[in-house]
């Protein structure tokens, strides 16, 4: 099913554009493109959500609800779903698209793996998922071979003697550069933040061990698709430049919409205005003309 | 949105992990190589090559004593003169002694893996490589020469006249000089060549069939082509060496057709379908042969296509099955065992799962 449905057509529009292109590291490259143009509604919408989301968690009155019922998880709970519900927003409307790019990720990488076919067996395997209306004899052997680079073999450039890993290091750069730009400013107190904070920092790591062992065409695959994640979130307004260019002053903070909450203890009902602006000084004015909601 | 940065963060590190856990190390799946020397059989699976008895199945010795992630075999090992040579997909050719597997010397010149069976003729080593590379290498380790090619070699040499014969994925049989790996001619095919050519002395020709459904006998010095087989339009890719037994020129493709051909003229003599997808080629044995499918059946045929006898194993067959003796070896992946060894009359005697 998973083969069918994602691995043979992966594997085969790989080898669609390797004969055009009559170069497997370029069709790497394209492939990884198509791909990312192919999901860039998913990834638009993460992004969509991910910033109302931000925006709601970082007003001050949805922190004094949740304040407020820091010791009542079931009622903060009910808050929270009643919030999301009347500002529209999905909280699983970050994850969501994430989790469907999910496979496709895992897709792309394993049709790679299987265009990239070293030994008979594999040759065996890739010819046999081969499309009928194309001809495996004009396709197999795939040329592996792109620029200093074997895409069957761990990339190593001989400088001086040394065979530097260039593609790693690049690697690393890169995936450090895309979740720094990724990563929205956070509160450097909260654990969470520090987890996020600690993962960032083992993600190019990670990433850049997998480049320096694993074959180079995967490793180029890595590079294309930080490379695309990080101009489509600068296409989208979405890169937060400080912090990766300290001479890049963070850009202000989105006025965050007004959440009211509901007070029990002043039997004050929760009204929720997006137009409005924190402005925690005119709160009571604001609330005095303001409907009351009923819940 | 920290929460959220936190999954998705969570979610991809235990992705790269999965991906990270299925493909470190050499990254290949493959069939265990084997290869006989007189009551020996040598076996490269994995992280070792077993020296086993043929007669018991028990193991002698296991190289590397120690199992590293990093070191993978899978190309058969040559045994002569009391010295086991065999490459890796670490890039490495080992040399061993037969008796205890010690290691006498390693050359790490290659950039690719060894995945064939290396050839010796005299004082040369040929050893092809997946880095595009053909080697000549002296028996001390040292390298004599090397022939460029445009893809990786998975196929292993044949010495005839003082040329090393070679199959190329890029659709041609090529010759190479023995002395300086100057190449001296291609024949070309229509598709890649994954197997040895077969020399035979009495015709004087090669024979060889590729990836592009044609099967071709070559004039050894020129790299002419005597004659191409034309007799049957629906064969498919061929992945294994021919066979010559009493005149008859046996080779099999991939749908698991069998072919006889007359070796002088390639007239066809009868076909034959082993009743599965065929990778693996045909075994000579005595005055019949034996095919075996993908899908475990091992069948000996006699020279007029007749079944003799027909044996299930558990796990699949993708390699030619290896003669040792009185006994010929199967080995098989995603089964119970890598290895079973059968007599002339089918009966299994013994099979192989390598102790941890």
């Amino acid at each position: 099913m998973w083969d069918t449905l994602i691995i043979q057509p992966f594997t085969n529009v790989l080898l669609m554009i390797t004969m055009v292109v009559k170069n497997f590291g370029v069709a790497i490259i394209l492939f990884t493109l198509l791909i990312k143009l192919l999901t860039y509604p998913l990834t638009a919408k993460q992004l969509k959500a991910s910033a109302a989301m931000q925006d709601l968690q970082n007003d001050p009155h949805y922190k004094k609800m949740q304040e407020k019922y820091k010791n009542d998880k079931e009622r903060m709970a009910q808050e929270q779903m009643r919030i999301y519900k009347e500002k529209g927003i999905n909280p699983f409307g970050s994850c969501l698209p994430t989790l469907i790019q999910f496979p496709i990720i895992i897709g792309l990488y394993q049709s790679i793996m299987k265009a990239m076919a070293a030994t008979p067996l594999e040759l065996s395997s890739l010819e046999r998922i081969i499309y009928p209306f194309l001809d495996p004899t004009k396709i197999l052997p795939i040329q592996n071979h792109f620029l200093w680079m074997d895409l069957g073999q761990p990339e190593r450039l001989v400088l001086f003697g040394f065979g530097v890993p260039i593609l790693a290091i690049v690697v690393v750069l890169t995936t450090f550069l895309q979740t720094k730009v990724m990563t929205p400013p956070t509160s450097q107190n909260d654990q969470a933040a520090a987890m996020t904070k600690s993962m960032n920092l083992y993600m190019p790591v990670l990433m850049g061990w997998m480049a320096y062992s694993l074959a180079s065409g995967l490793a180029l695959y890595f590079l294309v698709s930080n490379l695309a994640t990080i101009v489509q979130y600068a296409a989208m307004g979405k890169v937060d430049w400080s912090g990766i260019l300290p001479w890049v002053k963070p850009a202000p903070k989105p006025k965050a919409p007004v959440v009211v909450i509901e007070d029990d203890d002043e039997e004050e009902e929760p009204v929720v205005e997006p137009e409005k602006t924190v402005k925690p000084s005119a709160r009571s004015a604001a609330k005095k003309q303001r409907p009351k909601m009923k819940r | 949105m920290k929460k959220t940065w936190l999954k998705i963060s969570i979610i991809s590190i235990l992705g790269l992990a999965v991906l990270a856990g299925c493909a470190m190390g050499p990254r290949a799946e493959s069939i265990p190589g084997i290869s006989a020397d007189g009551d020996s059989v040598y076996v490269s699976y994995r992280q070792h090559v077993y020296k086993l008895n043929a007669k018991s199945g028990t193991e002698s010795w296991r190289f590397p004593v120690k199992a590293s992630t990093a070191v993978m075999l899978y190309a058969p090992a040559l045994v002569k003169d009391g010295k086991v040579y065999v490459g890796d997909l670490a890039n490495t050719l080992h040399n061993l002694t037969a008796d205890n597997g010690t290691e006498t010397w390693s050359s790490l010149g290659a950039k690719g893996w060894y995945q064939a069976k290396v050839a010796i003729d005299g004082d040369l080593m040929v050893a092809p490589n997946t880095d595009r590379n053909v080697y000549g290498v002296n028996l001390d380790g040292s390298l004599k020469w090397t022939y460029k090619g445009n893809f990786a070699f998975l196929a292993e040499p044949v010495f005839v006249d003082g040329k090393v014969m070679i199959s190329s994925q890029d659709h041609e049989l090529l010759a190479l000089d023995r002395e300086t790996g100057e190449e001296i001619w291609s024949a070309p095919f229509k598709g890649g060549l994954v197997a040895a050519p077969l020399y035979d002395p009495t015709s004087g020709l090669l024979f060889a069939g590729s990836l592009g459904k044609d099967f071709l006998a070559i004039k050894p010095e020129t790299g002419e082509v005597a004659w191409s087989f034309k007799d049957a339009s629906d064969v498919s890719s061929i992945w294994s060496t021919p066979i010559l037994i009493k005149d008859q020129l046996i080779f099999s493709d991939e749908a698991g057709s069998v072919f006889s051909v007359n070796p002088e003229t390639g007239a066809l003599n009868w076909r034959v379908n082993a009743g599965g997808d065929m990778i693996a080629g045909p075994l000579a044995l005595e005055d019949s042969f034996v095919l075996a499918t993908e899908d475990g059946v091992i069948t000996r045929y006699d020279l007029d296509r007749n079944p003799i006898w027909t044996k299930t194993v558990d796990g699949q067959i993708y390699g030619t099955p290896v003669l040792a003796g009185d006994v010929f070896l199967v080995g098989t992946i995603k089964g119970a065992n890598i290895l079973y060894a059968f007599d002339f009359k089918g009966n299994q005697l013994w099979s192989f799962m390598p102790a941890n």
